[in-house]
């Protein structure tokens, strides 16, 4: 970090305030004086940076009024075209047919969580996967189907938590009906995050143990509360 | 019968560029019902909620503008991947910013967005120009206009004298120096 000494001649020499005489000594002694150099370096890259702030602000002015929240946007059909879950339908029917019936019926909850993206971005996973089935479930499933699960997991946990956040700082005691509602549902998708990530570290190598509270930086004074 | 949504999903790439270097109104809304959930799934993926993904939506959309109007501007991936890596440089940033680092970047399964530059400078520059923009935000009223006056609206020392009301512009550029002086303490201070 250079403590910008020269900052006045750094000006003079931008805006072309020094005489010819001065501004060769100037770039004589950027060649020859390192620290002379770094710190106009730095100098400049601040300028950028200042110039790239100064733009976005004005942007951003400029465009505050262009966004409606509401506005209807298109589907984005995440992993839609991903390896194995981009099958043709002929092929998964044949898999399906050599699995068990309790099995079957799992993974049509699991296809319909995997074409959801947002569609149904108001019915979490935990919603229509029973935690119980789920080592089961790991079995018969591809890293790639297991990760897809785990990612929507995440969004449903990282939700449910922003909407416990939010609502105990609204009612930081927290005993109201909604804060435990929104606490349950909370608990319920932490646990099937937890399991799908168990299940997901047992099966495929590549997979990172995960510590939820870790991972997510929980606020542990909002567990206090319990 | 095209919809107007339809009309807005199928636009070309090319065609958004051009408007946004027009600056057209509606450029804006058509940006919006393509990408936006694209947007929003990578922010609450990487422990965002929906509206950190709103607010870093706008920041992505104005440098978006910033970077589209610059002369010398050219796209050298897919524009939909570029969208996508404002808006995740920008997210990651932020989560610098706030000191919570991610373990890990869970980037959206898309194979579209296979080339997308994960390398931390990417990232630092972002993180860098975040950090400048909340330190100008705390200095003084008139330090904010010069740097306003000199660096968007590229005015003269004379000029932002008489604009500010100093006597002369040799008083403008000291004033200046100060400002860029305040404005660097305060950042060697901010990186400890």
């Amino acid at each position: 970090m250079e403590e910008f000494n020269n900052i006045g001649l750094f000006q003079d020499y931008l805006i072309g305030d020094l005489s010819p005489a001065d501004k060769t000594a100037f770039e004589l002694r950027l060649k020859e004086d390192k620290e002379f150099s770094d710190e106009f370096n730095e100098f400049r890259l601040l300028e950028q940076d200042i110039e790239e702030v100064t733009a976005r602000n004005e942007a951003k002015f400029e465009l505050k009024t262009k966004f409606n929240r509401h506005i209807v946007v298109d589907d984005y059909n995440e992993g839609d075209d991903q390896g194995e879950l981009a099958t043709p339908a002929s092929t998964r029917s044949i898999q399906i047919r050599r699995w068990s019936i309790a099995a079957s019926v799992l993974l049509i909850a699991v296809f319909s969580f995997v074409f959801w993206p947002t569609k149904n971005i108001d019915k979490p996973i935990a919603e229509f996967l029973d935690i119980d089935s789920i080592p089961h479930l790991a079995k018969n499933l591809s890293c790639n189907e297991l990760d897809s699960i785990y990612n929507r997991a995440l969004i449903d946990y990282n939700k449910a938590e922003n909407d416990l956040t939010k609502q105990l700082q609204k009612n930081p005691k927290g005993f109201g009906p909604l804060s435990r509602k929104l606490r349950i549902s909370r608990d319920q998708k932490q646990k099937v995050l937890k399991e799908i990530n168990l299940a997901r570290s047992q099966k495929c190598s590549d997979a990172i143990p995960f510590d939820v509270e870790e991972g997510f930086e929980l606020d542990t004074s909002i567990l206090d509360i319990y | 019968m095209t919809t107007a949504i339809q009309y807005k999903k199928d636009i070309k790439d090319e065609e958004i560029i051009r408007r946004i270097k027009q600056n057209d109104n509606h450029v804006w809304e058509i940006l919006q019902v393509k990408y936006y959930k694209m947007l929003e799934i990578f922010v609450i993926k990487n422990s965002g909620s929906t509206d950190d993904a709103w607010d870093n939506f706008q920041e992505t959309m104005a440098a978006l503008f910033v970077n589209v109007s610059k002369t010398n501007f050219r796209l050298t991936c897919a524009f939909k991947t570029y969208v996508y890596q404002i808006n995740r440089n920008m997210w990651l940033a932020e989560l610098k910013r706030q000191k919570r680092r991610p373990i890990r970047i869970y980037d959206n399964e898309d194979n579209e967005l296979a080339d997308i530059d994960t390398s931390d400078e990417v990232v630092e520059k972002e993180h860098r120009i975040k950090l400048v923009e909340r330190e100008i935000e705390i200095l003084g009223e008139n330090c904010r206009k010069i740097i306003r006056l000199y660096y968007y609206l590229k005015k003269s020392m004379k000029e932002i004298a008489l604009e500010i009301g100093y006597s002369n512009d040799a008083n403008a550029k000291n004033q200046k120096a100060k400002c860029m002086k305040q404005l660097k303490t305060k950042l060697d201070h901010g990186r400890i």
